[in-house]
């Protein structure tokens, strides 16, 4: 089956404008913001309504015009929002609430559908997963090595 | 035959997308989308029953293609399009 790319910036305001219609849309994950659990280009998401948000949910946001990203929310206050990516060691998104445009409903992971609100496990992982932030570099470091089979860029043999 | 209701073609990005309005859930990890002589075809059928040579008739009065083409490219389509559940 052939593959088409379409830049973020054209292609998910359609999906916003999609799920404003009230439909939920099943897109590919892209990136390692989310990693442990949401890896590039393996895994699925399906995104919907954002109707009502909490610290913890996973949200998509237009932090500018054409920028979208999705991650987690660690904290709501004065009608800002701060977001950071389970993958995400520094960096934080901060915004107005009203740039929020899906919230994350499910994500396919290995072909296996986990839904945000009832599976147990994404239930577990939210709830340790930010609080082991103190150590993510490392644990981090451990994924990429142990799951993921990558050496620290200085074990590289092509540098 | 006719195609389902509730399909709609958007164009996405330049590509031609298939879009569900009856499923709640869109998938865009697998899409269907038309080549520019697929739309043209889809758009005239679009809210009529149809038969296979309708649509031979639209590609011989549009393109400059032989007859013998024409019918087998109209087969091969209507072909994806009830593999991909598009057509009752």
């Amino acid at each position: 089956m052939p593959k088409f790319s379409v830049d973020n910036s054209i292609f998910l305001p359609q999906v916003v404008r999609l799920i404003e219609e009230g439909h939920s849309a099943t897109i590919i994950a892209r990136g390692d913001s989310m990693r442990p659990f949401i890896e590039d280009g393996r895994d699925k998401l399906v995104l919907g309504k954002a109707d009502s948000i909490k610290v913890g949910d996973v949200i998509l946001a237009e932090v500018s015009e054409g920028s979208f990203v999705c991650h987690r929310i660690e904290r709501i206050s004065n009608g800002m929002i701060t977001m950071r990516g389970d993958g995400n060691v520094i960096g934080t998104e901060c915004f107005p609430k009203d740039k929020v445009r899906a919230k994350l409903l499910q994500v396919i992971r290995k072909g296996k559908v986990y839904t945000m609100a009832t599976s147990r496990l994404w239930r577990l992982y939210s709830a340790i997963w930010p609080r082991l932030y103190p150590v993510r570099r490392y644990l981090l470091a451990l994924y990429r090595l142990i799951w993921l089979h990558q050496l620290p860029h200085r074990f590289s043999k092509n540098v | 035959m006719k195609i389902k209701k509730g399909f709609e073609v958007r164009n996405i990005c330049g590509e031609n997308i298939i879009i569900a309005h009856g499923k709640e859930n869109i998938d865009f990890t697998k899409v269907v989308t038309l080549n520019e002589s697929a739309v043209l075809l889809w758009n005239k059928v679009v809210d009529a029953e149809f038969e296979e040579k309708d649509l031979v008739d639209v590609l011989l009065e549009e393109y400059e293609v032989e007859p013998s083409q024409a019918i087998a490219d109209v087969k091969s389509l209507v072909a994806s399009w009830k593999e991909a559940g598009l057509v009752e």
